[in-house]
């Protein structure tokens, strides 16, 4: 340790005890007398605490006669050296942050069941576009089980369990399932399509392929610029022409067919109405919508 | 937009200061940089700071620098990504995700360095420039940015750009990935 002498009231002091006071070396006492006393203050820098470049700054170990090495000005042992490089971050930083990764797998953890119920919706929807309703409805109630909090899976659930009643050709039970969704939706054009086509495909049920007939000339009259009315009215040609083999409707099918627009194809094929309507128009068979994908293989068609 | 003093808007997110002087000591520990003193909150201005020795080459400087940029928008999406998936999936939100949300958003509004990091920096880049150090060139315009942001914090900048990393941006990742 090095020492050094005031010079205002000539006692040894440990150097780091005294201050560059306005140009001299002053003990504490006497550079706060020379502060009070100075007339025009003073500034920074005019006191500057003195450091023993033999003594650690930091932890106060001495160190003789050997002179430290300076980081930042300041004598610092090679321990100190070391913490202050390699400060370490306090325990509370650590452990609040170890906490807050834990809440956050926790939270990611508890709402999996989220991630779940959307991959199985997102199965559920690609078996809807292959047509495979009954799994897609399957799927979506899956869905539903797993976030009950979620309204949509359930509506959906039940709307592709109404589409694949549809595609079994059971359009009465799926006819109170869709005008339920009407509430819900009542402007969806989907939705409004599924509901003329149960009620079409339960009029054929009921009263046969004429009244059928009917219903759909009369919607295509009242809605001539909807597509999906002109593919119902060539389905129901088809279906007439199925029943009675007389020529006419298969002309007014046939004839709607080549001119029939994409739009119909793209917004009312959900029930394959197209393919069946070419089909039934060859055949005279009609077939359901599932008949139909099972004996043609829908997926490998579809895909082409 | 209304006015709310800084100590204010340190005091509500005060996880986002504590990260972001965090995210400076972090720096000076990687580049070996002593750290004299160190406070990661307080009530005051600055609500934070880290003392730490002259960096020895512009790498460093630029690190502890830029630091927060780093670690608290990737802290901020980190913490909030549970939230956002939540939201985004479940279409609900509970006090965990709130809770989280509410951490991410904080870190995340805290992200840019304040005027005295880029102010330093600044002056360490023009030296090194001048020597053509590609690095303290390329920073410029980055220095630019982020005192824009800093002035734009008046309209809640910072709090725009921890909601879009923090909410927009993981929601348009579940939406694409999911």
């Amino acid at each position: 340790m090095r020492h050094a002498v005031c010079e205002s009231c000539g006692q040894e002091y440990p150097s780091k005890e005294t201050f560059a006071a306005f140009g001299r070396t002053l003990c504490k006492p006497c550079a706060e007398a020379a502060v009070n006393g100075s007339q025009q203050g003073f500034n920074a820098g005019d006191i500057v605490r003195n450091t023993d470049p033999t003594v650690c700054e930091w932890c106060g170990a001495d160190f003789g006669d050997s002179e430290l090495n300076r980081l930042g000005n300041a004598p610092t042992c090679e321990p100190c050296e070391h913490f202050l490089r390699h400060r370490p971050f306090p325990r509370w930083i650590k452990v609040s942050f170890a906490v807050l990764v834990a809440l956050a797998a926790l939270s990611l953890l508890k709402n999996y069941r989220f991630l779940e119920a959307r991959m199985k919706s997102k199965e559920g929807q690609a078996a809807f576009y292959d047509g495979d309703f009954a799994i897609a409805a399957k799927r979506l109630r899956e869905a539903a089980a797993r976030a009950p909090e979620s309204p949509n899976y359930g509506f959906q659930a039940e709307f592709y369990k109404a589409v694949s009643l549809m595609a079994a050709d059971k359009p009465q039970d799926a006819l109170p399932l869709l005008v339920n969704f009407q509430s819900e939706a009542p402007n969806e054009p989907t939705l409004q399509r599924l509901i003329f086509s149960a009620q079409l495909d339960a009029e054929f049920q009921e009263y046969g392929s004429e009244s059928m007939l009917k219903m759909a000339e009369l919607h295509f009259d009242e809605s001539p610029a909807d597509a999906s009315a002109e593919t119902a009215l060539a389905w129901a040609n088809a279906c007439r022409y199925a029943e009675t083999g007389q020529d006419q409707y298969h002309a007014a099918a046939a004839k709607i067919l080549q001119n029939g627009r994409d739009e119909a194809r793209s917004q009312h094929d959900l029930l394959a109405y197209g393919p069946r309507t070419v089909y039934c128009l060859k055949t005279r068979e009609r077939l359901s919508q599932s008949q139909f994908w099972r004996r043609f293989s829908p997926k490998s068609e579809r895909k082409d | 937009m209304f006015f709310i003093p800084g100590y204010v808007v340190a005091t509500l997110t005060f996880p986002g200061v504590i990260v972001h002087e965090a995210a400076h000591m972090l720096f000076c520990k990687l580049r070996g940089v002593a750290v004299f003193d160190v406070c990661f909150f307080r009530s005051g201005n600055p609500s934070g700071y880290v003392v730490h020795e002259p960096p020895k080459d512009f790498l460093s400087a630029f690190l502890i620098s830029i630091g927060p940029l780093f670690v608290n928008s990737l802290l901020c999406v980190f913490f909030c990504f549970p939230s956002s998936f939540t939201e985004k999936l479940g279409g609900r939100s509970d006090f965990l995700s709130g809770f989280l949300f509410w951490v991410g958003v904080s870190i995340g509004m805290h992200a840019f360095p304040s005027d005295l990091d880029v102010g330093n920096l600044w002056d360490q880049a023009k030296v090194a420039a001048s020597r053509f150090n590609p690095l303290a060139i390329i920073s410029f315009p980055l220095i630019v940015a982020i005192c824009i942001a800093n002035l734009l914090s008046v309209v809640w900048f910072d709090y725009f750009y921890g909601a879009f990393i923090g909410v927009y941006l993981p929601q348009q990742l579940l939406e694409r990935l999911i």
